[in-house]
């Protein structure tokens, strides 16, 4: 009885020091969201001009060393450097989406843990927050996906326009195709089986506290 | 429909809720979710106890009415 009122404790302060952690990790994406939303429209606003004004304000000053051979950066090659600002734009957007999936799942664990705390262990609320959970990771997969294939169509158009060597250009050409990561889609699914167990384990609960 | 008769047997034998609860050793909020019919099912062990308590028979406490419903 004693070990069960100190694993009981223990269990208790674990959950509650994991939500303050999750409460500081909510507040701080939070943050990121609306910056990188605000950031995407300042972007419109700005002309394509004072952006490449801006990157070529950049001291240039190093070099990249890749496979047999070395680039230095120099402030001509910056600015040759062409951005397409509807891509930014639509990068920068993209970007703030993808922080999107990041802010619910917090969210949806915060909420979760804020149960534990109250000692709300197997009820309905929970197993919802945990399926949640499992939507947002695979959502987060389709909007990394997004978010690389935009940026790297970006990256590798700017390179195309730029001073530099035809070859170079081609080896640093960053592939533009679109490729899933399966591995966080498996994880959505793994968690949304266990919300489903959950779910059940709820029912049973109700049953048994619904029992004189 | 299963439906409780509890405070029937507690006005005959002139018994408090609060008492029964503490002869048969659950809370008083259970007893009274019995009571009002809101529990979804009852142990033997319960019923064997809240029987001996009031001295009566099963029957006297659960009735069985057709669910208008179905």
């Amino acid at each position: 009885m004693t070990n069960q009122i100190v694993s009981h404790k223990r269990f208790k302060a674990l959950v509650s020091v994991v939500y303050v952690i999750s409460l500081i990790a909510l507040i701080l994406v939070g943050i990121a969201t609306l910056a990188t939303l605000v950031a995407s429209f300042v972007l419109i606003m700005v002309p394509v001009d004072s952006l490449m004004n801006i990157l070529s304000s950049i001291p240039a000053n190093f070099t990249f060393e890749g496979e047999g051979f070395s680039l230095a950066i120099t402030d001509d090659l910056l600015s040759s450097v062409t951005l397409d600002k509807t891509l930014l734009v639509i990068t920068a957007f993209v970007s703030t989406l993808s922080i999107v999936p990041m802010f619910l799942i917090i969210y949806f664990l915060n909420r979760w843990l804020n149960n534990l705390r109250k000692g709300d262990i197997l009820v309905p609320k929970n197993s919802k927050y945990i399926e949640y959970i499992g939507y947002s990771f695979v959502l987060l997969s389709l909007m990394e996906t997004l978010l690389t294939y935009f940026s790297s169509t970006l990256v590798s158009n700017a390179l195309a326009m730029s001073s530099l060597p035809v070859e170079v250009a081609e080896f640093l050409n960053i592939d533009s195709t679109v490729s899933f990561n399966f591995i966080t889609i498996f994880a959505g699914i793994l968690i949304w089986i266990i919300a489903k167990t959950m779910q059940y384990g709820a029912f049973l609960q109700d049953e048994y506290d619904a029992t004189v | 429909m299963i439906v409780v008769r509890l405070d029937r047997m507690l006005a005959d034998r002139k018994m408090a809720l609060g008492e029964l609860a503490e002869k048969v050793g659950i809370s008083n909020v259970n007893l009274s979710n019995l009571k009002t019919g809101k529990v979804k099912a009852i142990r033997f062990s319960t019923l064997d106890a809240i029987c001996k308590a009031l001295e009566c028979q099963p029957a006297d406490i659960l009735e069985y009415v057709e669910d208008e419903s179905e």
